[in-house]
C-alpha cells in the first residue's frame, strides 16, 4: 500500500490566456509522502496546487486518487474526496469565531431543509481538534483577534478536521514568525506520522529541504527535475529552477 | 509604621489602577462591540430627546415614533441582510412603491380577493430580488448598480401602472376599502405593524445566529474567496438576502398602502437613505461581516426619533434630512473607531 501512489497528476496543462501556466506535467504522490514542490516565480507551482484543490479547472489531463479518476471541477469536490488545501493567506473569515472558521462549509446541522447548528457538538469538535495541535484560545474568539501562527493553526485545524488523505500546502509559511515557523515545521512532520500525504509548495529551500521526503521542480509550466531529498542540495535545486542544469532522462 | 503606610498606599494604586482598567475595557466593550453599540447610541439618542422635548419619553409619543418606524424597520432589515454580504440595496423604496401600487391595482381596481392581491405582490417583491440576485452574480453588475436601476425602474413601473394618480378606494364606485386595513390597528395596545416588524426582526435575527444559512451570510461578508473555496454556495446566498430584500420591501409597501389607505407611485421618497442610515447606526459596516439585525431595528427606531423630535420642538420639517445627517456622521464615527474603515 504504501508504495502504491496516491494521487497521480497525468499530463495536466493550464492556460490563462495565452500563458502557458502549465505545460503537460505529471506528478505522483505516495502515501505517507511529503513532496516538496519548487519553482521560481510563474513556475506554475501555486497553478498545479489549485488545479488538485479544484480552484482552477485544468484544459487536458487526468487526475488520480487511489487509482480511481477523478473529476475535480471546485474546491468543494476536492475537499469531498479527502484533499484539503492550507493557503498562504489561510482563507479564514476573520468576522467569525474558531468554531466557525474550521467547520467553514461543512457546519454541523439538524433539521436538514432549513440547517440548524448544532452548535455544541461543532464546539467539542473544534476543541478536540484544536487540543490535539496543542491550540488553546476560547473558541468564540474572533480569528480577526488572532495572530498569524493562531490563524495558521485554525486553518490546519479545518484541514484535520475530516482525516484528510492529501493536505495541499502554498506558501504556508509566508506570513509566520521565525518560532512559529519552526513550530509549523515540526507540525508538517507530525502530520506525516499520523498518515497523511503532503504536497507543500514554497520558496522557503531550506524548509523544504527539513520537511520534504522529494523534491519536483517546475520552471516555466513544466517539471524540470524529480529528485529525493536526501540526494540533493540547496544548490543543485537552486540551478534545476534556474534552468543551469537540466535532469537527465 | 511608614513601611506600612506605604504598602497601604500601593495597595491603594493597585486598586484603583484595576479599577480604571475594567472601566476602560467595559467603555470600550460598550463603543466598539456592533453588537451592543447600537443600544448606547439608543440609550445616548433617548437621553438628548428627552431633554431637548420633556414629552418625547411617553407611552404615546413612542408608539407613534415605533409606527412611523415600522416601514423603515422592514425595509433596513432587508437592507442589513444585504449589506451583512458586503452589498448594497438601493431599491427598497422604489420596491416598496411599486408594490403599493400593484396591490391597490389588483385589489381595488380589478377587485381580486385580498389573499390574492397579497399573495401576488409578495411574489413581486421576491421575484424583484430574485431578478436582482441573477443580474448580479451572473451578469456580474456591481449590486450598486442594479440597484440603482430598481431605484429608477421600479419607481416608473409603479408611475405607469398608476399613471401618476394614487389608487385609494375611492377610486370606484361603490368604494371598495382594503379589505387589510385592520393590519395598521392595534393588539392590547401595542401596533399589530411594529409587531409585525419586531417579529419578523427577531425571526431573522434567530434564523442568521443559530441557522447554517446565516453563517454563510457573515462569511460571505467576511471573506467571499474563502466562502467559496470552502464550498459555501455564494452565489445562491447573494440572491437569497436579495429575494429577503424584496419581500419585506413588498410587506413595507402593503403595510404603508393600508397604513396611508392608499397607493402612490411618489410614497416613501428618501426611505432608501433612511434606511441605509438605519443599517450604518445598527452597527453594520459597508465592508459586511459584522453587525445585527436587531441592532438594525434599534438603529431604525433612531431615525424616527429624529422626524419625531422635530415635530416635537416645532422646526421646519425641512430640517429633517441635515438632523438625519448629523446623526448619521456621529454614528460613523462610532463605526471608525471599529476599525471598520475599508
Amino acid at each position: 500500500m504504501e508504495n502504491q501512489s496516491l494521487v497521480k497528476m497525468k499530463d495536466i496543462s493550464k492556460s490563462f490566456g495565452h500563458i502557458k501556466a502549465l505545460n503537460k506535467v505529471n506528478l505522483t504522490l505516495a502515501y505517507r509522502e511529503i513532496i516538496g514542490l519548487v519553482g521560481d516565480n510563474a513556475a506554475g507551482k501555486s497553478t498545479l496546487l489549485k488545479t488538485l484543490a479544484g480552484v482552477h479547472i485544468m484544459d487536458e489531463g487526468d487526475i488520480f486518487i487511489e487509482g480511481r479518476k477523478v473529476d475535480i471541477k471546485k474546491p468543494i469536490d476536492a475537499r469531498k474526496i479527502g484533499i484539503e488545501t492550507i493557503y498562504q493567506d489561510f482563507m479564514l473569515a476573520p468576522n467569525l469565531d474558531i468554531t466557525k472558521n474550521i467547520f467553514l462549509g461543512r457546519e454541523r446541522t439538524g433539521l436538514s431543509f432549513i440547517g440548524k447548528l448544532k452548535k455544541k457538538e461543532m464546539d467539542n469538535e473544534a476543541f478536540k481538534v484544536l487540543d490535539e495541535l496543542g491550540f488553546n484560545m476560547p473558541l468564540k474568539t474572533r480569528v480577526v483577534n488572532l495572530s498569524g501562527g493562531q490563524q495558521q493553526t485554525v486553518a490546519i485545524a479545518r484541514a484535520l478536521l475530516h482525516p484528510p488523505k492529501v493536505i495541499l500546502m502554498d506558501e504556508p509559511t509566508a506570513s509566520l514568525s521565525v518560532g512559529a515557523i519552526d513550530r509549523f515545521l515540526q507540525l508538517v512532520k507530525g502530520l506525516k506520522e499520523k498518515g497523511c500525504s503532503i504536497i507543500y509548495v514554497s520558496h522557503r529551500l531550506l524548509d523544504v529541504l527539513e520537511v520534504a521526503d522529494r523534491i519536483v521542480v517546475l520552471r516555466t509550466g513544466r517539471m524540470v527535475a524529480e529528485k529525493q531529498t536526501s540526494e540533493t542540495d540547496i544548490e543543485e535545486i537552486v540551478n534545476f529552477m534556474m534552468g543551469k542544469v537540466v535532469m537527465e532522462k | 509604621m511608614v513601611l506600612n503606610e506605604k504598602n497601604m498606599t500601593e495597595n491603594q494604586a493597585d486598586t484603583n489602577n484595576k479599577k480604571r482598567t475594567i472601566l476602560r475595557e467595559v467603555v470600550t466593550r460598550l463603543f466598539q462591540d456592533e453588537r451592543i453599540k447600537p443600544f448606547v447610541f439608543l440609550v445616548i439618542a433617548i437621553i438628548a430627546a428627552q431633554i431637548i422635548s420633556p414629552i418625547f419619553l411617553t407611552l404615546e409619543n413612542i408608539r407613534a415614533v415605533l409606527i412611523s418606524a415600522s416601514p423603515i424597520m422592514l425595509l433596513a432589515i432587508g437592507e442589513a441582510l444585504v449589506v451583512l454580504t458586503g452589498m448594497i440595496d438601493l431599491g427598497p423604496e422604489a420596491v416598496l412603491a411599486s408594490s403599493g401600487i400593484i396591490l391597490a391595482s389588483l385589489d381595488i381596481v380589478i377587485g381580486y380577493p385580498t389573499f390574492v392581491s397579497v399573495a401576488v405582490t409578495l411574489l413581486y417583491g421576491m421575484a424583484v430580488g430574485f431578478v436582482t440576485g441573477i443580474l448580479i452574480v451572473k451578469a456580474r453588475i456591481p449590486s450598486f448598480v442594479v440597484t440603482l436601476g430598481n431605484y429608477w425602474g421600479l419607481r416608473g413601473l409603479a408611475m405607469v401602472l398608476s399613471g401618476g394618480f394614487p389608487i385609494s378606494p375611492t377610486i370606484v364606485q361603490p368604494p371598495r376599502p382594503f379589505s387589510f386595513s385592520g393590519i395598521v390597528g392595534s393588539i392590547f395596545g401595542f401596533p399589530i405593524m411594529v409587531i409585525i416588524a419586531i417579529v419578523i426582526g427577531v425571526l431573522l435575527q434567530l434564523y442568521i445566529t443559530q441557522f447554517k444559512k446565516g453563517i454563510d451570510i457573515y462569511a460571505v461578508g467576511g471573506n467571499e474567496m474563502a466562502a467559496r473555496n470552502c464550498g459555501i454556495n455564494v452565489d445562491l446566498t447573494k440572491i437569497f438576502v436579495f429575494v429577503i430584500s424584496g419581500l419585506l420591501g413588498a410587506l413595507a409597501g402593503i403595510i404603508m398602502a393600508a397604513w396611508v389607505n392608499q397607493a402612490y407611485a411618489w410614497t416613501a421618497q428618501g426611505y432608501t437613505l433612511q434606511t441605509i442610515a438605519a443599517v450604518v447606526l445598527g452597527g453594520i459596516p459597508f465592508t459586511g461581516g459584522y453587525g445585527t439585525v436587531i441592532g438594525v431595528l434599534v438603529g431604525s427606531f433612531v431615525i424616527a426619533m429624529i422626524s419625531d423630535i422635530i415635530v416635537l420642538v416645532g422646526i421646519s420639517p425641512m430640517y429633517n434630512y441635515i438632523a438625519v445627517a448629523i446623526v448619521l456622521i456621529l454614528a460613523g464615527l462610532q463605526v471608525r473607531g471599529a476599525g471598520f474603515t475599508k
